[in-house]
């Protein structure tokens, strides 16, 4: 029949189906070494939790990033700390890779397996082993979700420290990264709240840091003593797998009271003073700034309501609430709140809680009565327009003025412009006080149509620039972005021009020699360099900003 | 005269966005988290749940179809064990729709055609429904001579030899499960004591055809839905009326494209509430119950029927009515969803039992549904399980809420 052979015909037009060998000449994930090390996985884990079925490894070829499908040669499902050990232990002899993976919520390629190897999908391990109310503690394992740890966390009257991601994000892994919330001015960061970890070290070594590490009573401060914890932040399981952490949890507050003040002119300045001024007064439990663009992408259900949303919103928004023993002690703070602001500058106006409710009421995955408790969506994932974000750590609120700038002129009449509320060449920011604004974490987002190619790729350019100029104001750390630019851009670099780890030691001298010992630390850890091989020791390309 | 009874066909690739964009973000597998007051319960992807790889999730299957569209990858068996172990229940697509606008549950459904037209689909355990369908007109193995016989003794018109404003539309499992006969019989009850002018055709009556759609095959479906049109649009009535959720689905959905505009289509559910709301209908018998309404996901999800089946329960007095963890849109398959239970029935016995648990959880003595395949599965699994939980359809309770019996 000719219309079979149209079909066959399609097929055969494919150079090949799934690419499973990622390298010219590899030394590790050898198809060999593969096929021994998932015989001796599955005698390790049971048959069950180990696959080669490509139907299978799709599931774990893609992100939301840019990157192109690329297959993991295995899938494993350990249940317990000494299940991962086994993994690594069985890696290390068969010199197959091994990227942890734990809930699966990803962004930027992080458990994509770039060479290959395995997918340790950690998942089973999906317990909360301990939740202290009194001690204000709790004890997870890495397939524990924000929605999981929040729940219990309210069974004994608090609340995780739950970021402005999707309630499905796993808590060890994003409070190891960084886990920005909007408590962040009065509690710090997710890594700040750390207790301690197991950790499964890439030899197969079980690490214990912290208070778990010589056995000491649990509570809500590490210590006594020194603590390893520190050293595996960031580091996306190049370092091993945390298989168990424990992490502080803060008493729910009595009684809370929001306002949404906001902010009609294109002024910066103004908005930095007003945090710096509420942060350190510390008036708010919770404290955010974001921009129109957030909110009509946030609530918006399609790019034309996304855009009118966009126009609706004052330019600068601020996301406060207040807690109290009373909700007369609540609305009291935030009426100094508002007396605060004003006195900066009293063109600041303050949506009524009602105004809020109207606009995001028939949403189901907005709950206004526990919004501050469950972000179940997040703006860059979620809605018909993605974003290309980039995050940076700001030293001090004030520097974030001079890194917006830089950013801002890659930006706008770069990536065109059209008449819409929202153009593509205008970004968004999001600001999150810290520590009492003594720094912060700015987002800066790029919103690109999902549904158009060139759009995308367009905002990938603008994005590139963009970051380049966030990296390159003073005071500025790089959060994010290390990904695209190890594996997105064409590699190797061509001859002669400098590769991004003498870029990095141009401009971050201290931060570049830091990363060396870090990398020392790395190869010493790893010695086969199979913990989410992102570079060869050999070549040593990207290795700072993959580290 | 031979003709075109549905509207062009949907195909997979024409949905290819939305499986390009899934950003695999996961939310698709559980619940709208500000709604579920008990972690135990946050998961709500039976298939997911069960067999743990990502690909078994809507994001992986997702995945899976983005992995044929560009010929990556193949059919295989495990490609086909992963199709036929969703239940369809649309929970992923609850999820996704609301903040990404994606349509996980139809690129699922349209995946099963394609499974279907290739001759990867559906599951060998599957084609004695098809036979069924064949020689008796219904899958499930009843003989088509008896399958009006649920309605001996009740006063309902027979058309189309007699007229009547209401066609009362018993459906494949009512008419072949005599454990289903007292719910299928209640619900006409109801609608009698309303006053209503109803009828039914007897045996005249045949599949929707809507497991075959289920499964994929949609041709076969389309044989039915021809033949069941012709019929409905002769007979006169003002409106059609089922108790068989799946039914209701395919008329709603895929019927409502050539039935007669006039003709209005209606879970019983639903038109117990507007009689109750009229007045047509006066419950003044004590029905003493705690019980949990289950929301069966052709019903809910895919029409947003939460509202009705409630106000009916809310009107009858004595019955405490409590919800489940995973209520409404949130609300877990009963396993009985996407033709799963007639391949792989000990995992949709399982799905069902988790239901059960959930609904022993809330403290209820009763689950209360309104569709016969979600009736069967919670049966099936009351018994397995050995639970004291009873399990009624929705019109049974109205019924002795309102003084009668069957």
């Amino acid at each position: 029949m000719w219309t079979k052979d149209i079909a066959k015909d399609i097929k055969e037009r494919r150079i090949s189906g799934i690419i499973f060998q990622h390298e010219a000449e590899p030394l590790h994930n050898k198809p060999e070494d593969v096929a021994r090390a998932k015989e001796m996985l599955a005698e390790a884990l049971g048959e069950a939790w180990v696959t080669d079925d490509p139907v299978i490894l799709i599931g774990y070829s893609r992100d939301q990033g840019p990157l192109p499908s690329q297959y993991p040669h295995l899938v494993v499902m350990p249940e317990t700390t000494e299940d991962v050990a086994e993994v690594y232990r069985i890696a290390n002899e068969c010199k197959v890779d091994v990227i942890p993976m734990g809930t699966g919520l990803n962004t930027m390629g992080l458990h994509i397996p770039m060479y290959g190897g395995i997918i340790m999908d950690l998942r089973r391990m999906d317990k909360v082993l301990e939740v202290d109310g009194e001690n204000c503690y709790m004890v997870v394992q890495p397939g524990v979700n924000y929605l999981v740890a929040q729940v219990e966390a309210q069974k004994v009257k608090c609340r995780v420290l739950n970021p402005s991601t999707a309630a499905t994000a796993g808590v060890i892994s994003n409070h190891a990264f960084c886990n920005i919330n909007t408590l962040a001015s009065k509690y710090g960061f997710g890594i700040d709240n750390i207790v301690d970890m197991t950790m499964v070290m890439p030899d197969g070594t079980i690490l214990k840091t912290g208070p778990a590490a010589y056995g000491a009573v649990k509570a809500h401060v590490p210590g006594p003593g020194p603590d390893m914890a520190s050293l595996f932040r960031y580091a996306f399981g190049q370092l091993g797998t945390v298989t168990e952490m424990t992490l502080r949890i803060y008493p729910e507050a009595e009684h809370i009271y929001s306002i949404f003040p906001a902010y009609e002119k294109d002024d910066l300045e103004c908005v930095i003073d007003v945090l710096y001024k509420v942060a350190n007064e510390n008036l708010t439990l919770e404290l955010a700034h974001m921009q129109n663009s957030f909110f009509g992408i946030f609530v918006g259900e399609n790019n034309k309501q996304a855009s009118a949303l966009a126009g609706s919103f004052p330019r600068n928004n601020l996301f406060s609430i207040f807690a109290g023993t009373s909700m007369e002690e609540a609305m009291l703070k935030a009426e100094i709140f508002q007396k605060v602001i004003l006195d900066i500058d009293p063109e600041w106006e303050f949506l009524p809680a009602e105004a809020m409710e109207d606009l995001v009421g028939d949403l189901r995955s907005v709950n206004l009565e526990r919004w501050q408790k469950f972000f179940n969506v997040t703006v860059r994932v979620m809605r018909v327009r993605g974003s290309f974000l980039i995050g940076a750590l700001i030293g001090h609120l004030d520097n974030f003025l001079e890194a917006e700038r830089k950013m801002r002129v890659e930006t706008s009449d770069q990536a065109g412009h059209t008449d819409d509320n929202l153009p593509p060449d205008d970004a968004s920011t999001y600001l999150q006080p810290y520590h009492m604004g003594r720094s912060a974490y700015m987002e800066y987002d790029l919103y690109s149509n999902q549904g158009d190619k060139d759009d995308n790729m367009r905002m990938f350019m603008t994005y590139m620039r963009a970051m380049m100029a966030g990296i390159l104001g003073e005071g500025l750390l790089l959060a994010c972005g290390a990904i695209p630019l190890n594996k997105g851009m064409a590699l190797p670099l061509p001859e002669g021009m400098p590769s991004l780890d003498d870029l990095l030691s141009l401009v971050m001298p201290n931060a570049a020699a830091f990363m060396d010992t870090m990398v020392a630390f790395k190869m010493a850890v790893d010695p086969n360099n199979i913990a989410a091989r992102r570079w060869d020791y050999e070549t040593g390309l990207c290795k700072k900003l993959s580290i | 005269m031979k003709k075109r009874i549905t509207a062009p066909r949907e195909v997979l690739h024409e949905l290819q966005q939305d499986y390009f964009i899934c950003t695999k973000c996961k939310i698709c597998q559980g619940v709208h988290v500000q709604y579920c007051p008990e972690s135990r319960f946050w998961r709500n992807c039976p298939s997911g749940t069960r067999f743990r790889w990502d690909a078994y999730y809507a994001s992986g299957k997702m995945e899976i179809a983005r992995g044929l569209h560009i010929n990556e990858i193949e059919p295989t068996d495990s490609m086909q064990h992963i199709l036929y172990t969703c239940m369809l229940c649309s929970s992923c697509q609850e999820q996704c729709y609301e903040v990404k606008q994606l349509h996980p549950t139809r690129v699922f459904e349209l995946m099963r055609e394609k499974a279907v037209r290739e001759g990867w689909g559906p599951m060998p355990e599957h084609a004695a429904l098809a036979e069924s369908l064949e020689a008796n007109d219904n899958p499930f193995g009843a003989d088509k001579k008896k399958r009006g016989d649920w309605a001996k003794g009740l006063a309902l018109k027979s058309l189309p030899a007699e007229s009547a404003e209401v066609l009362f539309y018993a459906g494949d499992a009512y008419t072949s499960d005599p454990a289903l006969a007292h719910a299928v019989r209640a619900a006409a009850q109801v609608l009698l004591e309303a006053g209503l002018d109803v009828g039914t055709l007897g045996a005249a009556e045949i599949s929707d055809g809507s497991l075959m759609l289920i499964l994929g095959d949609r041709d076969f479906f389309e044989s039915y839905a021809a033949e069941n049109i012709e019929t409905f649009n002769s007979l006169g009535v003002k409106m059609i009326v089922t108790p068989d959720t799946h039914a209701a689905w395919v008329f709603k959905e895929e019927y409502a494209r050539e039935l007669d505009p006039d003709i209005k289509v209606l879970h019983v559910s639903q038109l117990f509430s507007r009689l109750l709301k009229k007045g047509q209908l006066a419950p003044e018998k004590e029905v003493p119950l705690k019980a949990v309404y289950h929301d069966p996901c052709k019903l809910g999800r895919r029409f947003d029927i939460y509202d009705p089946p409630r106000r009916v329960l809310e009107a009858i007095l004595g019955l405490e009515l409590m919800e489940f963890p995973r209520a409404t849109f949130n609300s877990l398959c009963c396993g009985g969803g996407g033709g799963v239970r007639y391949a792989f029935p000990d995992y949709a016995l399982a799905t069902a039992k988790e239901r059960l648990f959930e609904a022993e959880w809330t403290g209820a003595e009763a689950i209360i549904t309104s569709c016969p395949y979600c009736v069967q599965m919670f049966n099936q699994a009351v018994e397995a399980a050995g639970s004291k939980m009873k399990v009624y359809d929705l019109a049974e309770v109205l019924l002795a809420s309102l003084g009668k019996e069957v």
